[in-house]
């Protein structure tokens, strides 16, 4: 039996990815939001159902900014999550026509995230929430180093395996033009290792990006998809789940992640194995972010995720090519990006890519996005065209 | 008003229902909460036992030994933390059982070189000079 087309992705846009950009966060978003209206074919006055997180954007702004009601469709972190929750609120018959949009100007993912109002520093201590992170010193680098020493005393994985991850996908960065660090050209495993230590064991080359930028996307109905603009992305299986609460309880192991659940669940509405999948967009926070999304999804065991990187199965010739456009760490990391690999995805089935770094004939994609440090939130999507 | 130049640590807010915990600290005490239905002792601090819900909790002295679970060794921090890079954030877990009972915190009075996965440690404690509150932190058993 044929799996049901849930929905599908109509239209996408990214505005430019850049380490600064001088335009406001709200202007991203609506350059943004406009563009992935147009790339479909609709109009603002065809949207009834939005999904935007992040700095000050809300549905309830966005509805103010639109002049009309609108269903809060979600609160996710903006990829997989977020095609999982428009889908549900489609098919509930809530909504038709759902954008999902992010993008910010001020984002930084340093350790700097205390702040303090005025410019006197107080001469009292800033009190935090009960078991906030942050009395610790702790940002998201600390969170992510953890579980990468973890997994190096519990399965043996390298500091070599990991920078593979980052090796493959700057290359992948070298060929898209748009990407941020793909014009400084590619980098060796020892590019990596030789990087500064920013919290052991991650070198400055194992981190994401953090810069400024927006993306979009539009989900509707799959019959309403027909007659659109573009070839229709179907969106076959989507799901969420959730493991923690963000930087403050731990969870108790960080294996399995629910990664476990919604990889198998979005294959399983799709009706596809590992096998199908022609291109995948993994949330790529960190090297170590990906070793171990590879292994919850099942594209390998539990404790193999190091040798799998380093096998060569995520580079555009190998067994399942990821992040073509450099990922969070070659390409952009505006801050919620879980729908830059959407965005990437979509792009990739619809054949519509530079040539270089377009994978052949792709006709199904596999999405998964993750937040909450680490591990704690995640979304999965399968996504095909005819 | 005088001023730092430098900015201080931030610090947790205690709440009214773990006050036990934190008067616990000051007396050199590193409790937890027991089950008194199931005997599951649980980490972070909650209203109900996660392994079968029960409310019925008291808060016991526990024994502050444990082993290092992770850790991370941090060259980069806050201006905060300035001066105490490199840091070593750890997660230990505690002695307790059976549930699994993971502590973020600090490893200190530890070289660097010194440090690996699944080495014994146990609970300090550090009075915040000029605030009503002391933390926990660990150093090698």
């Amino acid at each position: 039996m044929a799996p049901t087309k849930q929905a599908a992705i109509v239209g996408v846009y990214l505005t430019e990815q850049a380490v600064q950009i001088d335009r406001s966060s709200q202007s991203l978003q609506l350059e943004a939001l406009k563009g992935a209206l147009a790339d479909a074919g609709l109009e603002a006055k065809d949207l009834d159902g939005i999904i935007a997180t992040g700095g000050e954007s809300d549905a309830g702004r966005w509805s103010r900014q639109l002049g009309k009601p609108l269903v809060d469709a979600g609160k996710s972190c903006m990829g997989a999550t977020a095609v999982a929750e428009a889908v549900a609120h489609i098919n509930a018959g809530l909504c038709e026509v759902v954008v999902v949009v992010h993008g910010n100007s001020g984002f930084r993912i340093g350790p700097d995230q205390v702040r303090w109002s005025g410019s006197v520093v107080p001469d009292k201590a800033p009190r935090l929430d009960e078991w906030n992170a942050s009395v610790w010193g702790m940002y998201i680098i600390p969170w992510y180093a953890q579980m990468a020493r973890r997994h190096m005393y519990e399965f043996g994985t390298t500091s070599e395996q990991l920078a593979n991850v980052a090796v493959t996908f700057r290359h992948h960065a070298t060929l898209n033009p748009r990407s941020i660090m793909g014009k400084r050209g590619t980098i060796t495993i020892e590019d990596v290792l030789n990087s500064r230590m920013v919290c052991e064991p991650l070198h400055l080359l194992d981190c994401c990006l953090a810069n400024h930028g927006a993306y979009a996307f539009v989900v509707t109905t799959a019959e309403r998809a027909r007659n659109l603009k573009k070839k229709p992305v179907y969106v076959l299986g989507a799901a969420s789940a959730v493991w923690n609460s963000p930087y403050e309880d731990l969870t108790p192991n960080y294996y399995p992640s629910p990664a476990t659940i919604t990889g198998p669940k979005a294959m399983a509405q799709a009706g596809v194995t590992h096998d199908d999948l022609d291109v995948l967009g993994i949330y790529d926070c960190f090297t170590i972010t990906v070793v171990r999304l590879m292994e919850d999804l099942g594209f390998c065991k539990l404790g193999e995720g190091g040798s799998f990187v380093a096998e060569g199965n995520l580079t555009l010739n190998g067994k399942w090519p990821t992040n073509l456009d450099g990922g969070l760490l070659s390409h952009s990391h505006n801050g919620l990006p879980g729908g830059m690999h959407v965005v990437e995805v979509v792009r990739q089935l619809r054949g519509e890519v530079e040539p270089q770094r377009q994978v052949p004939n792709a006709k199904i994609g596999f999405c998964h996005d993750q937040g909450f440090a680490v591990l704690g939130r995640h979304g999965s999507c399968v996504l095909a065209v005819d | 008003m005088t001023t730092q130049q430098k900015p201080l640590k931030p610090l947790p807010t205690p709440s009214r229902e773990n006050k036990p915990f934190w008067d616990g600290l000051k007396q050199h005490e590193f409790r937890l909460q027991l089950c008194k239905a199931c005997g599951s002792y649980r980490w972070l601090p909650k209203p109900a036992c996660p392994n079968c819900l029960s409310e019925d909790t008291e808060w016991v002295k526990a024994s502050g030994e444990g082993t290092l679970w992770t850790y991370s060794t941090v060259y980069r921090a806050g201006p905060a933390f300035a001066d105490d890079i490199p840091f070593i954030t750890a997660i230990v877990e505690l002695k307790e059982k059976p549930l699994k009972c993971l502590v973020l915190s600090w490893l200190v009075n530890c070289k660097l070189e010194d440090v690996y996965v699944g080495m014994p440690v146990k609970v300090a404690f550090e009075a915040i000079p000029n605030e009503d509150i002391t933390l926990y932190k660990f150093v090698p058993a």
